[in-house]
């Protein structure tokens, strides 16, 4: 459900204004409209600011703070900057490491040398030269005629030296290569320079880590500094500027404090109730079960101010969805059992998740037994003579087939209803006749087909006697009431065009919520599959067994747990954006209601 | 050739396609995903909801097999292995096309919300069409197993 929200407009002497604003932020509780206004250099500058910290707090989140006591006294800036100027360094000397391995990989075969001893040599006329052929094509006779010398061989080269004093002729057979610029120790020293240099740069970044609070204390007094100038900004200037019109929504509730508030400060003040067309930011209010599933409405996007709130509408079917998709009875019961313990320690923040999976892990339980699959094995098929007494109320894949798309009718049926009832809230009774005639068409068609299956002998056919009256009256709502007020050709024509959107759009809506025992029916044979695996792949050795068997099935089962859990989270959310928010009308687009308050 | 083979060949064509369809269509979208949380590292709960959307065509397909395995004996007619090989080639090819297709579209949608455009319910929606086809086929093996 929506809030209802105030409207007010605060007319405030420039002189008291940030004064005004000051206690307004510490109240915390409206939400001042900042519609058409544009972002100056100032609050951009603040803005990067702040993404800056946010950066450099989620890059610390990585580390581990050095134990050390923060003796130094640093602001946020000066970490940020010193963070800054390390992970440049840091960036430089990687890159002089990457330079380095790949001169050292060029100089390796020749191993550790004097260039020294090279230089001296060259002065006395005897010059080194360097040869590098393939092992295939080296000729050890070369040895005996050449003054050669083999520095090494490796990935098939050989590397070998000529000692030249000016007047050998050398075989076309003999590469030469450059000569090496430095030995390989040399690189190799070099390299744990750059090292240890990283290695100290990294023991500072550590130390840097410590001083995260401080950052996260700046940036939250960035946060309400920025809030503020926006606020400031967003009221427009009247009477030759010196009264500034503020204006804003509290939600009811709220109200009462913001009125003793106003009234102490003497500001001179309109309120009025929200209006079903004004732009209101919404905040939502639900029950403790349907508040669970809150966090999947911010998903998609929050409901318009006239419209219904979706969301208890939809927490009981993705409840179900879930159980549909994940259907295994022994996973739903890890599910609520791990939840449960982790809810003892849990903090605030986390417990609502815990609750939800506990929720979900209990539709699991509910569809697992229904259908006889625990961790992957099918009671259904089971041989257990204890067991082969219940093999009959277990549903069969026929059955799970054919209920997938029941559910789905249900909720579009019930989206329909809520459709209905927005239409009516929202512009009066006639609008929803439309609608309401379209449930009643659907409605009674499946009732019927369903009956004169099941219990012929009521006479209650599909496009019997009955059910033709039933569809007539529905029929004349649907063509010739769907525009209220329009004449009846206009009306006769948008019902063909809504009659055809209904065939071609409620098929596919139908056939998608197959998807949901497509999900189920993978997961329960997957997990078969890996207790197949687990108790066929086995050796036959005493302990060796039991090992394999727990650790097939513990791998196996924690992946198809993984795999199985996705799939049930992300297809019932998308079923419930596409088929449900469809059906039900929803058009979203509202604005989430963010008080004006100091952040700690 | 043995009927039995015919059949296992349709089986083949629709579990190989529509897992390689499902396969190359998640990762068309998780590549995408990867590169747009470079730009926004707070929407990867979006970004998964999207990529992960082409993965049902390969449940799709698994789930067609199940459906006809129970026909799949040596004493099958040839009435119903030419049946089973039309069921394949349907739901392999059309889940084949549509995982793709779906995951270009999911991902195109992923990369507008790494660039700040808020489009997350309209690439959810369009990313239905193509799946519906693939809906459509796995109800048409439906309705050829229930009528064999």
């Amino acid at each position: 459900m929506i809030v209802p929200m105030i409207k007010y407009s605060f007319l405030v002497y420039h002189r008291d204004f940030n004064s005004f604003l000051s206690k307004l932020q510490e109240l915390g509780v409206v939400d001042i409209s900042k519609e058409n206004r544009t972002v100056d250099e100032e609050e951009k500058a603040i803005i990067n600011q702040i993404n800056r910290y946010s950066n450099a707090l989620r890059f610390f989140e990585t580390r581990t703070p050095s134990e050390e006591k923060i003796t130094l006294s640093m602001d946020a800036d000066d970490v940020i900057s010193r963070l800054d100027i390390l992970q440049k360094e840091r960036e430089q000397f990687d890159n002089s490491i990457k330079k380095s391995q790949k001169e050292l990989a060029e100089v390796k075969p020749w191993g550790n040398f004097d260039q020294s001893l090279i230089h001296k040599l060259s002065d006395k006329g005897i010059k080194i030269r360097y040869f590098a052929i393939p092992e295939k094509s080296f000729n050890v006779e070369w040895l005996q005629e050449y003054p050669i010398e083999i520095i090494s061989t490796e990935s098939g080269l050989v590397f070998f030296v000529l000692i030249d004093s000016g007047d050998i002729q050398i075989p076309a057979d003999f590469q030469e290569v450059r000569q090496p610029q430095f030995s390989c120790k040399f690189k190799e020293d070099e390299i744990n320079r750059y090292l240890g240099k990283i290695d100290e740069i990294e023991k500072e970044i550590d130390f840097l880590a410590s001083y995260n609070q401080v950052i996260k204390k700046s940036q939250t007094e960035l946060i309400n500094s920025l809030e503020f100038k926006v606020v400031s900004s967003s009221a427009d200037k009247q009477a030759g500027e010196s009264v500034m019109v503020l204006q804003g929504w509290v939600p009811e509730p709220q109200n009462q404090d913001l009125v003793n508030f106003l009234e102490q400060e003497s500001v001179i003040y309109i309120s009025e109730k929200a209006l079903p067309q004004d732009n209101a930011p919404i905040l939502l209010k639900n029950n403790r079960f349907a508040k669970l599933f809150e966090p999947i409405t911010r998903l998609f996007s929050f409901p318009m101010y006239a419209e219904l709130d979706l969301t208890p509408f939809f927490a009981p079917f993705y409840m179900l969805f879930f159980g549909f998709c994940f259907g295994d009875a022994g996973y739903g019961i890890l599910f609520v059992i791990v939840a449960t313990i982790y809810k003892f320690k849990a903090s605030q923040t986390v417990k609502p998740i815990l609750s939800l999976v506990q929720f979900l892990g209990i539709a699991a339980v509910i569809f697992g037994a229904l259908t006889g699959t625990v961790f992957g094995y099918d009671l259904a098929e089971t041989q257990i003579p204890a067991l082969v007494q219940y093999k009959s109320f277990f549903l069969d894949k026929n059955t799970m087939f054919y209920s997938s798309m029941a559910i789905g009718f249900v909720q579009i049926i019930f989206g329909m209803c809520v459709k209905a009832a927005n239409q009516w809230i929202q512009f009066g009774w006639k609008y929803s006749v439309s609608t309401i005639g379209w449930v009643i068409f659907l409605l009674s068609s499946a009732i019927f087909a369903v009956l004169g299956k099941v219990r012929p002998e009521l006479g209650l056919t599909a496009f019997g006697p009955i059910h033709l009256v039933i569809i007539g009256i529905a029929g004349l709502a649907i063509m010739f009431y769907n525009s209220p007020g329009k004449n009846p050709f206009m009306n006769f024509g948008t019902g063909l065009w809504d009659s055809y959107n209904m065939a071609t759009g409620l098929l596919g809506d139908i056939l998608s919520y197959i998807r949901l025992f497509a999900l189920g029916l993978s997961g329960g044979i997957l997990g078969g599959v890996f207790n197949s695996l687990a108790f066929g792949m086995a050796p036959d050795l005493p302990v060796a067994k039991q090992i394999v068997i727990v650790l097939i099935l513990l791998i196996g089962h924690g992946i198809n747990i993984f795999m199985s859990a996705l799939g049930s989270l992300v297809h019932p959310v998308r079923l419930t954006f596409v088929e449900f928010y469809k059906n039900a009308g929803f058009v979203g687009g509202g604005k989430e209601y963010e008080p004006f308050q100091r952040k700690q | 050739m043995e009927p039995i083979i015919f059949a296992y060949l349709g089986i083949g064509i629709m579990l190989i396609l529509s897992g390689i369809g499902s396969a190359y269509g998640v990762t068309i979208a998780g590549n995408a995903a990867i590169g747009a949380l470079k730009k926004e590292p707070n929407a990867f709960g979006n970004f998964m909801v999207l990529s992960s959307l082409a993965g049902t065509q390969g449940l799709y397909g698994f789930t067609g097999y199940f459906m006809l395995s129970k026909f799949l004996v040596e004493t099958i007619t040839w009435t119903q292995s030419a049946a089973i090989f039309g069921a394949g080639l349907t739901l392999g090819f059309v889940a084949l096309f549509s995982a793709l297709r779906q995951g270009q579209i999911c991902a195109n949608g992923i990369t507008a919300m790494g660039n700040g455009h808020k489009v997350f319910a309209n690439t959810l929606i369009l990313a239905v069409f193509p799946e519906l086809y693939a809906i459509v086929s796995l109800a048409a093996v439906f309705l050829i197993s229930t009528s064999l």
